[in-house]
């Protein structure tokens, strides 16, 4: 087993490794960039201005200075052994590249990089006393371009991360308590009324988008109940900012327990409703899969109670394939949900990761990206790991 | 209990050795899963679903992109200008509803259905290999599977999308394809390529949990004693995997596809908006689902209108899954 | 033990492709190895570049090859002619007021209520009319065949242009209504959503032209501007790095010296005449054509007083005459973003705009407000000559002077400031464009005076003083705090600081920017003490952006303070006691960020939120909420500054 864990970790490493090389390349490669503002701007811009910005973004360095800079730091000058400088003229970066527009066999134009003004290159010396972070591998997350220019990312995250937490744990938290027991339900009863009213439940809530539902809710218990005077819901936010009356209940002040019960309902409730609908699907499943293993049959046979059959023989082994499920929520429960927290104003992760991306906040993306990639690989081992405890017929090797 | 597998297991073995067997086998399986009568109804429905598609353009006097300024969102049964009927009223740009929704199932159904078809097929094959053999391929299938589901997926779509947005009259698609598409859809043929890299990117993008579920089953199935048995008898690897796991392991494939059918043709939307796949005017359930969103304050039943079919869609498809499970599952006495 | 051996190989080998990935766009990146090499690797790069300087002079070329379709100005006309700017504006705006939509309509680049807007006859107008259309097709050669939809030319060709814009949702449905109307023309029309991350990306769509017609947004200035436009010499092009604005690639030189002399001036009525010149020249060239201006709706509580948002300034901008109508003291604003910081210098959005008229008493640089496409003053007085703040001195400029060229640049392509050299054409005091050729020559210089408003005085009590306005042209004129344009800074010859309430600009010779009345330098309060006991004025440029007391709660001299800033959820200011045009009414605004439009309206329904500005609210289908309840709320409903055209590409690719 220990053998297994070290192999597995080694072995999470390198896809990490390889999922950073990836991602770096993937913002980088893809069309947008932090320069897209400049074609706005109504100002005319010279080479110089441009060169100048670019080597804001750290743009005028070729693309693996960048990601190895951003990785772990290096290179931030010239190396120094023992006072002497060594590399110091290699070239690291173009602050102003020469582009070649050529024909390609589609027809179209596309523009290529070839080469750089003369004078125009940043060497290994031109690195030291430049900005950069010390390297997401040592903790450094680096500062944000665009959410917050030139302040800490670890600022952003940790404003953001406690709410998602909260959302995201208290709605699977739910889909547990609530789909388990439904799927258990409905795969005993199969073909019942009760079964039928499930699956259509089920596959409705996954045929309709989260926005639906959710601006649903804010509409008929938001804007609608207080419209029509009854005890009505926070339409969005985590807390209020002022106090607020609702009718029944009474005065609610901001940030008291209430108010931020009131504002978690619907935002939970929608969540909860699409992760029970697979949820509970998938339990059922895998429920009856069980129920008509021989073993239950024979511990039928043996004349045991159905309760006890089905709670102590049946359910574990159905569990079995939930737990793999369960722990991919791991990474969710950082991401948070994106769509969710958009439609009802929800401060959390999944904004925070759509608007970096859509803002090209790239040190921001990244950190999120990366994080969210640890805790899949760490999700993806631990479901390994949980299968074979929970079913010992599966070896590790 | 083991005795029972061993049944079960010779009944394969002769199934295989005489062929008049199987196809009593074949027989039997449909008999027994004519007798589950919410499978054959679901089959009735889906197949109405299929033939008003067949049939869109004999359903409605209305081409799904003809539009009327002004009269939006006319309510179901209101009359356009020259007097004809829109069956389910009018969208934003005065489109006839219907006439959208009966095309639109053409090219929802084709995309989800095929992509779902070969992501399951992927996640069949890539799963049941790699979990049946373990070992190095294991370990390089599945570190791969888990690199793959790290690459953030928002990044990877655009760059995809803006390279097909360059080059989509230089990628090679199979004329055969690409006018049969066109044929099968009433479209273009230059947006059926669209259509077919669609297809492949829905795919490309969906087959690593199916895999990964697959190969948990196989997992677990290969410790059980009929599949021993069928080793210890001399069974190549591909026959036990074929004949033994696949068949096994089908139940949790066809929920994970039911499932996965609806999340296509959603999915296929939002892809859309990034500027590849089907875009408006031509209609698709998905791209007029999220279309009603910023509509939903003041017409919150429109998303039903594009909702239901996908519901009606994904439902009667897991019901014929259950039935076929039942059927095939040989312990079940119908 | 295998496992890890096919794992390194792997991994050497995916090392391997990533760096030679790497090097395939960018010759020079390479592993770390001996530094002879590196040399050679370098000589290599520059001969390369030699030989692919005469690349780029074949491509040139390719872009002055014209555009099959669209180079034919009749075909551009047709287009124009069988557009129905009111269906689409129909069909985008349903709530709009039906007889004020013509009001939306633009006929040439400047809204019609801006007083540089020319609409009279000598301007060509393209009022709906199929018919007209078709017979421009006809005579251009394209031709209807009889049963046909589509137009075909003589070789047989059909008639068929894409049609490329962003995914936005409101630009899909009069998108769609376009393809329709074009196809009643004969025109096929190929529409292409692409995301905005590609269609306005630095390297991709519209940046490289690579589209035939192309629809997209110019958001309007309070001054009409235009030269980065439509100007000749800014045309994006392979071989000047795809530098300029004027993305139709239209180069039409009186329209263009028009449009160059009318940034360049200081007399309104000559701007006017220039502009008038142009705007003739724009439509009957029919290069970019205008679909229509953007409606905008702001919604505010019934209780709110004196809201007074404008199409070309942000809606805080009269905060000091705000009051409720119930006696409350508090307001909650609704923003879409949240700023990413409080300098103004670096940061420019809307959002930012918006606090900042709370916070420093101006929304753009410059400090006037700019209600109603017009300028008033307000942080400093307007400089203009008729206010005798402006001088016009004539004086004689000898080579190796600095000086500005006849466009009013201060530098040449690669950002080095220019002097007075042979060959670099200059702008006479006479008005007259000449090319230098030694000797002297005889320029205008401006010599402007800035003064402030009375009584400003920070938030924390102290006057304002003269160590401000020199710590604001220390800092804002440093390219090291990453700023985008320095052109006035580097317009500027000489400041004379006189005073605490003033300075003196002398500009280069040549620079006649029609906004030199707007001050050039701000404010920035010198004796703030930092929370680790520096004085802000010794705090090196670099560190600026990253100081919380500039980015998070700086000091202004606006009507309030910022208090608290919790991050991703609100702002909570608070009445500035010393502010120059108190008290105020209001004593608390909270600013929280809503970036769902949906969700700000249902926010202002249930009373949670007071004020929806227009970056916020949009003119979506949410305005039509908003417009139904108005026996609680006030909606005000205005044409936008920003506004939709598509543009023709007149070259291939």
């Amino acid at each position: 087993m220990v053998n297994y864990l070290i192999r597995r970790i080694f072995q999470m490493t390198i896809v990490l490794f390889f999922s950073a090389v990836a991602s770096y390349a993937l913002l980088n490669l893809a069309p947008g960039g932090p320069l897209s503002f400049l074609g706005s701007v109504q100002t005319r811009l010279n080479s110089e201005d441009i060169a100048r910005i670019r080597a804001y973004f750290e743009l005028d360095l070729y693309l693996p200075y960048r990601f190895t800079r951003w990785l772990a730091g290096i290179p931030n000058g010239p190396l120094t052994i023992g006072g002497n400088a060594y590399f110091a003229n290699n070239i690291v970066g173009c602050r102003q590249p020469i582009e070649e527009s050529f024909l390609n066999e589609s027809g179209t134009y596309v523009t290529r990089t070839i080469g750089c003004k003369e004078g125009q290159y940043v060497t290994m010396a031109d690195l030291v006393g430049r900005k950069t972070s010390k390297g997401i591998i040592r903790g450094d997350l680096g500062v944000s371009w665009q959410m917050l220019r030139d302040r800490p990312v670890t600022m952003l995250i940790t404003s953001r991360l406690p709410r998602t937490l909260q959302l995201m744990s208290l709605a699977y938290l739910c889909s547990i308590l609530i789909g388990v027991p439904i799927g258990v339900y409905a795969a005993v009863k199969q073909y019942s009324k009760f079964d039928y009213v499930v699956t259509s439940f089920a596959f409705f809530g996954t045929s309709m988008p989260t926005f639906f539902f959710g601006l649903l809710m804010i509409l008929f218990f938001g804007i609608l109940c207080k419209n029509w005077g009854l005890p009505y819901l926070p339409p969005g936010n985590a807390e209020a900012i002022k106090p607020y009356v609702i009718p029944l209940i009474g005065n609610v002040d901001p940030g008291s327990l209430l108010d931020k019960v009131l504002h978690l309902i619907m935002p939970v409730s929608v969540l909860a409703m699409v992760t029970i609908a697979g949820w509970s699907r998938f339990i059922r499943t895998s429920m009856l899969e069980v129920l008509r293993q021989d073993y239950v049959r024979t511990a039928r046979a043996k004349g045991l109670v159905e309760k006890v059959v089905i709670a102590k023989h049946a359910l574990r082994n159905a569990l079995i394939p939930f737990i793999t499920l369960v722990v991919f929520t791991l990474p969710g429960l950082f991401a948070g949900a994106i769509i969710t927290e958009t439609v009802f104003n929800w401060p959390g992760m999944g904004r925070l990761y759509f608007d970096a991306l859509s803002r090209t906040d790239y040190p921001v993306a990244m950190a999120l990206i990366l994080i969210t990639a640890l805790l899949t690989v760490i999700a993806t081992l631990l479901s390994d790991v949980l299968y074979t405890w929970a079913d010992p017929r599966i070896r590790l090797s | 209990m083991s005795i029972a597998k061993f049944k079960d297991m010779g009944l394969d073995v002769a199934a295989a050795e005489a062929m008049p067997e199987e196809v009593s086998q074949f027989k039997v399986v449909t008999r027994r899963f004519f007798r589950h009568k919410l499978a054959v109804g679901s089959m009735i429905v889906l197949g109405v679903v299929i033939l008003i598609a067949i049939c869109a353009p004999l359903l409605s006097s209305f081409s799904p992109t003809e539009l009327e300024v002004g009269s939006d969102f006319l309510s179901p049964g209101s009359r356009s200008e020259d007097g004809r009927l829109h069956l389910l009223g009018t969208d934003a740009l005065g489109r006839d509803y219907w006439a959208r929704i009966i095309y639109a199932a053409r090219i929802s159904l084709t995309v989800a259905l095929s992509a779902q078809l070969i992501v399951s097929c992927i996640g069949i094959i890539i799963g049941s290999v790699s979990g049946y053999t373990g070992g190095v391929i294991d370990i390089i299938v599945m570190r791969a599977v888990e690199f793959l589901l790290t690459i953030p997926a928002l990044p990877l779509l655009l760059i995809i999308s803006s390279l097909i947005i360059q080059n989509q009259d230089a990628i090679p698609v199979p004329e055969l394809i690409k006018n049969f598409l066109a044929k099968l859809l009433l479209i273009q043929p230059r947006d059926s390529v669209q259509v077919f890299l669609l297809i492949v990117v829905l795919a490309g993008l969906g087959w690593m949990a199916d895999s990964r579920l697959m190969r948990g089953v196989v997992l677990s199935l290969k410790e059980q004693p009929f599949v021993e048995a069928s080793k210890a008898m001399g069974a190549s690897s591909a026959r036990i995997i074929i004949t033994h796991l696949v068949p096994n392991a089908l139940a949790p494939m066809i929920v994970s596809a039911s499932l996965g059918l609806a999340g296509f043709i959603i999915y296929e939307a939002s892809l859309s908006f990034l500027g590849f796949g089907i875009q408006d005017p031509t209609p698709t359930w998905g791209n007029m689902l999220s279309a009603t969103q910023s509509y939903m304050f003041q017409h919150p039943w429109l998303p039903l209108v594009s909702g239901t079919p996908i519901f009606l869609c994904t439902l009667t498809i897991n019901f014929i899954g259950d039935g076929l499970r039942d059927a095939l599952d040989p312990r079940l006495k119908l | 033990m295998k496992t890890r051996k096919a794992f390194a190989v792997l991994s050497v080998l995916m090392m391997l492709a990533f760096v030679l990935s790497a090097c395939a766009t960018q010759p020079v990146a390479e592993p770390e190895t001996v530094e002879v090499i590196k040399t050679v690797e370098v000589e290599k790069v520059v001969e390369k570049e030699v030989v692919t300087t005469e690349v780029v002079e074949v491509e040139k070329a390719s872009f002055t090859t014209p555009h099959p379709i669209l180079s034919d100005v009749r075909v551009r006309q047709a287009i124009a002619y069988c557009t129905n700017n009111e269906e689409l504006i129909n069909s985008v705006y349903p709530w709009y007021p039906e007889e004020e939509r013509a009001n939306l309509i633009m006929h040439t680049s400047i809204p019609r209520i801006s007083w540089a807007a020319y609409y009279g006859d000598e301007v060509q107008k393209y009022d709906f009319d199929p018919e007209k259309g078709a017979a421009l097709l006809d005579e251009a050669g394209w031709t209807l065949p009889e049963g046909d939809t589509q137009r075909y030319n003589e070789a047989g060709d059909p008639l068929t242009l894409k049609f490329t814009t962003t995914s936005a949702e409101f630009r899909k449905t009069w998108g769609a209504v376009f393809t329709q109307q074009m196809a009643d023309c004969g025109i096929q029309i190929l529409p292409l959503y692409t995301p905005g991350s590609w269609w306005f990306g630095s390297n991709s769509g519209l940046r490289h032209r690579d589209f035939d017609l192309g629809a997209y947004a110019w958001v309007g200035e309070t001054d009409p501007k235009g030269q980065t436009l439509y100007a000749c010499n800014q045309i994006p092009l392979p071989t000047n790095g795809w530098a300029g604005q004027n993305y139709m690639g239209w180069c039409n030189q009186t329209a263009s010296d028009a449009i160059n002399a009318a940034n360049n001036s200081l007399v309104r009525a000559e701007r006017q005449e220039q502009y008038k010149i142009f705007q003739i020249e724009f439509a009957k060239d029919m290069v970019s054509l205008p679909i229509f201006q953007r409606a905008e709706g702001n919604a505010a509580t019934k209780d709110l007083i004196n809201f007074k948002p404008s199409a070309t300034e942000y809606y805080t901008w009269n905060a000091y005459e705000w009051e409720r109508a119930d006696g409350g003291d508090t307001l909650v604003l609704a923003l879409s973003q949240e700023p990413s910081s409080m300098w103004s210098i670096i940061e420019s959005s809307a959002v930012q705009r918006t606090v900042a008229w709370l916070v420093f008493d101006y929304g753009s640089l410059g400090a006037a407000s700019q209600v109603d496409y017009d300028f008033q003053e307000r942080l400093f007085k307007l400089s203009t000559v008729e206010e005798g703040l402006t001088v016009i001195n004539e004086v004689e400029v000898k080579e190796g002077d600095p000086v500005v060229d006849f466009s009013g640049t201060p530098t040449d392509a690669d950002g080095n400031l220019l002097t007075l050299v042979p060959g670099l054409k200059v702008k006479q005091s006479d008005g007259v464009d000449v090319e230098f050729t030694g000797g002297t020559v005889k320029m205008n210089q401006l010599v402007v005076t800035y003064e402030t408003a009375e009584g400003l005085t920070w938030s924390d009590g102290t006057p304002v003083s003269k160590a401000d306005f020199e710590l604001a042209y220390k800092i804002d004129c440093d390219p090291a705090i990453g700023a985008v344009d320095y052109s006035i800074c580097q317009s500027i010859q000489s400041v004379d600081f006189t005073g605490d309430t003033g300075y003196v600009v002398t500009y280069k010779p040549g620079y006649m920017a029609a906004l030199s009345f707007l001050a050039p330098i701000n404010i920035y309060p010198a004796h703030q003490v930092l929370s680790d006991g520096r004085v802000l004025a010794d705090v090196p440029s670099t560190e600026w952006s990253s100081l919380p007391e500039v980015a998070e709660t700086p000091l202004g001299v606006g009507g309030y303070v910022i208090t608290n800033w919790e991050k991703g959820v609100k702002m909570e200011l608070e009445e500035n006691p010393y502010y120059y045009k108190g008290p105020l009414k209001i004593k608390k605004i909270v600013i929280v960020f809503v970036p769902d439009t949906q969700q700000a309206v249902a926010q202002l329904l249930t009373g949670d939120v007071d004020v929806i500005g227009s970056e916020t609210l949009g003119a979506g289908p949410e305005v039509q909420t908003v417009l139904d309840n108005q026996d609680k709320l006030q909606v005000l409903i205005e044409a936008s500054a920003t506004w939709e055209h598509i543009d023709m590409n007149l070259f291939v690719p």
